[in-house]
């Protein structure tokens, strides 16, 4: 009794407080609740540039994607979640790998202009099933396509060096030295991007929504054990709270309510199941694209099985 | 470790079930006060952050891999009843089909001490989901203690601990509650595995039939006869709440109605009724026998008070009007009747008065029989030349065909209302000869599994847990 009674006085006060100097700070936050906000807005000027829009991002993506994966795999078969903060790091160290064939272009910087006449002829390849005689427009359309940040960053490179060029013989040697930093730097910068880096309010597509939401959903229902033939087993939720690692592993999980569910042995129950899911090491790591880990950091997955319990 | 008696010993087995608590529980309660008030304090304080919400409304249906370990032991005798006792508990998870057993022998290493937090890992590269060790202990001559922990592998917590005390000779109990108790806390429904199954064991062939009352444990175990076969006996059936069957009895040639107490042994006629009563089966809370009677040539549904032996009439119809059961809340009682032309099922206030068809499918309906949870009616459907055994919504919704032969019937519910039993005919010769098996399936229709028995078998009755 005499707890209950604490805890009751407590409560009061807590709300109490909360009214008299916690609700300035409780509106705070909302600001931060403008994130789904803005990804509400996004779909509906997403619908019509649906089918094109989303695939140019997702070649860099992947290679993002491919290359950090691999560091975690060896951690995580030992321990889960010790060795893996530096994560982040490795990034730009994938990043900077990309490079190594261009070093060519290094010692004869005259080369470099070449490849951009090869990234002209590929897109000219394509069209000439449609019309042949509009080669020349199919250009300039097929160059804003390709926005990639390495072409990008080739513009850029060959007008630095194009400046170098009318010095004399002996000072391009040093200088040629310079370039080769600024270059790879270049690259690190246009193609590597931090994780935490990643703007929150930057709209995201409708397709890209789906993407992940498919992502965590192809990799929760395989590990999620339900059981059929339970009465009302359609009815019961459960809410898991989930921190992802930017290598997409788990680091925290909890079930909610948890000590509201101890009361029905059922909902505790399947509450448990899904947490076991959530854990089970087997259906990790959720293989989400990295530069929206600001997205995906947290999760709350609800499960009901209404799907698969049709009845 | 704190301790203190939880429940009291089980009827003529001596078991004891203790619990932690006392001390442990204040200290939770005081646990959970400082957690409320933590929690919040960092709702106020703690910054929002941006989450993803997403629904998963799929999974899949498979068992749950559990590894259970030999329960420990120091003396060689302590260490076979670890052993046995290990091996039915996986036996009954298994049968339940809702979990599969890892086998020992990839067991990488076993703790040799309960007091220890498990290595996981070791665990978790089994894929394990759930961990059962346990410890068995003799003390005297007549006492046996039994300790069993259950632990959660992916979240690394214990989900239930328990400690038992009965005698050595009760450890198959002691198994089939413990596997009881994972079943419940994995699972959040009641197991089944501390029950017993009646049934009717068939012997000889003919007209020379011999028909016995017979019991055994739910999984085939500890079988015995509770009838010498010297008067042909026919649909056992447990009371709810009690250890007590009742059935029909041809003894001195006259079919009549007779209630068997198996603890005691006693056997006692129902009533002396003027027609020839049938198809009985108790009320929910056990005071009631309801039954069929047939007098003047019409079959009728009669309940009988078993303390006042007061009798009451329940349907007035020309048609035949049988295999009567009540709902577990003992407000309704399903039967089946001819009265619209076929065979159908009826539903109607226990009281009597207007039935309401519920079955309106093709084929014949048969031997109703609520399921405890009181959400399905199973029933022996006949159609196309076929027996099945099926369930359907208490309103006759969502009919589903589990089982099927040439002769399936009298299905019985485990009573966690998830498993039926029924029995099987199968024919093994052109001369009319046939074989009959129990068999038990779950809900989902794929898990069904054949009841091992002596010899023939038919006419299952399932139990309620035992108390």
């Amino acid at each position: 009794m005499r707890s209950s009674i604490f805890v009751s006085i407590f409560l009061h006060v807590a709300v109490i407080v909360v009214g008299i100097y916690g609700l300035p700070a409780i509106r705070k936050p909302p600001v931060l609740q403008d994130i789904p906000m803005v990804v509400e807005i996004v779909p509906i000027a997403a619908i019509t540039n649906l089918s094109s829009a989303p695939e140019p991002p997702k070649e860099p993506e992947k290679k993002a994607e491919v290359k950090p994966p691999k560091p975690p795999p060896a951690p995580k078969v030992k321990k889960a979640p010790a060795p893996t903060p530096p994560l982040p790091a490795p990034k730009p160290e994938v990043a900077v790998v990309p490079p190594p064939p261009e070093p060519k272009p290094e010692p004869k910087p005259k080369a470099k202009p070449k490849p951009k006449v090869k990234v002209k002829p590929k897109p000219e390849a394509k069209p000439k099933p449609k019309a042949p005689a509009s080669l020349a427009k199919a250009k300039p359309r097929r160059k804003p396509k390709p926005p990639d940040r390495f072409a990008s960053v080739l513009k850029n490179l060959e007008r630095e060096l194009k400046r170098p060029a009318p010095k004399k013989k002996e000072k391009p040697k040093k200088q040629a030295k310079k370039p080769k930093t600024r270059f790879e730097d270049m690259i690190a910068k246009s193609l590597s991007r931090r994780p935490t880096e990643y703007d929150p309010n930057e709209k995201m597509s409708l397709s890209e929504q789906h993407a992940i939401h498919n992502i965590i959903r192809q990799t929760m229902e395989p590990c999620w054990i339900i059981r059929a033939g339970s009465k009302n087993a359609q009815n019961i939720t459960s809410v898991i709270k989930v921190t992802l690692r930017p290598d997409g592993y788990v680091s925290g999980a909890r079930l909610t309510n948890k000590s509201r569910l101890k009361s029905d042995p059922f909902s505790l129950a399947a509450g448990e199941s899904a947490l076991r899911a959530v854990l089970n090491p087997s259906c990790q790591p959720y293989k989400l694209p990295v530069d929206k880990y600001a997205v995906w950091k947290y999760l709350t997955l609800t499960f009901n099985p209404r799907e698969s319990l049709g009845r | 470790m704190m301790t203190s008696k939880r429940m009291i010993p089980r009827q003529n087995w001596g078991i004891v079930e203790k619990k932690p608590g006392g001390f442990m529980n204040m200290m939770n309660k005081f646990a959970g006060h400082i957690a409320v008030a933590i929690g919040l304090a960092v709702m106020i304080v703690a910054p929002a952050h941006a989450e993803l919400n997403v629904d998963i409304t799929r999974g899949v249906v498979k068992p749950i891999p559990i590894a259970v370990t030999d329960f420990l032991g120091e003396s060689t005798k302590e260490k076979n009843i670890g052993r046995n006792i290990a091996r039915v508990i996986n036996a009954d998870l298994v049968r339940s089909g809702l979990f599969a057993a890892i086998n020992p022998k990839a067991f990488i290493e076993v703790e040799q001490s309960l007091g220890t937090v498990p290595k996981f890992g070791n665990w978790r590269v089994l894929k394990a989901q759930a961990l059962s060790q346990g410890s068995v202990q003799i003390e005297g001559a007549k006492k046996l203690k039994v300790q069993f922990r259950l632990w959660d592998v992916f979240a690394e917590t214990q989900m239930e601990g328990k400690v038992y005390s009965t005698i050595p000779e009760n450890w198959r109990r002691i198994a089939h509650i413990i596997a009881d108790s994972i079943y419940k806390r994995v699972t959040g429904e009641d197991g089944y595995f501390d029950t017993r199954v009646v049934y009717i064991a068939e012997t000889g062939r003919g007209d020379r039939r011999i028909k016995r009352l017979a019991i055994m444990d739910q999984d085939g175990e500890n079988h015995h006869f509770l009838t010498d076969g010297s008067a042909l006996v026919l649909t056992p059936r447990f009371s709810p709440n009690r250890q007590e069957i009742t059935y029909m009895s041809y003894h001195g040639n006259v079919p009549r109605v007779y209630i068997f107490n198996i603890d005691s042994g006693r056997q006692e006629l129902l009533g002396d009724f003027p027609g020839m009563t049938f198809a009985p089966r108790f009320s929910p809370d056990g005071n009631k026998v309801i039954m069929s009677m047939a007098k003047d040539g019409n079959t009728e549904i009669y309940t009988m008070d078993l303390r006042t032996r007061a009798v009451q009439r329940l349907t007035k119809h020309s048609a035949i009007d049988t295999s009567p059961h009540y709902s577990p809340d003992g407000k309704r009682v399903v039967f089946n009747s001819d009265r619209s032309g076929s065979q159908q099922l009826y539903v109607m206030n226990a009281t009597g008065g207007r039935a309401k068809r519920i079955s309106f499918g093709r084929g014949r309906y048969a031997t109703p029989v609520w399921s405890p949870r009181g959400d399905l009616i199973a029933f022996t459907k006949i159609t196309g030349g076929k027996f099945f055994i099926g369930v359907m919504d208490t309103d006759g919704k969502g009919e589903r065909l589990l089982a099927e032969g040439f002769l399936v019937e009298s299905p019985t519910w485990a009573p966690n209302g998830r498993v039926i039993m029924f029995f099987r005919e199968t024919p093994i010769s052109k001369k009319g000869g046939v074989v009959s098996k129990l068999y038990s399936i779950d809900l989902t229709g794929h898990n069904e599994r054949e009841m091992v028995t002596p010899m023939d078998a038919s006419d299952p009755a399932w139990s309620p847990l035992i108390p």
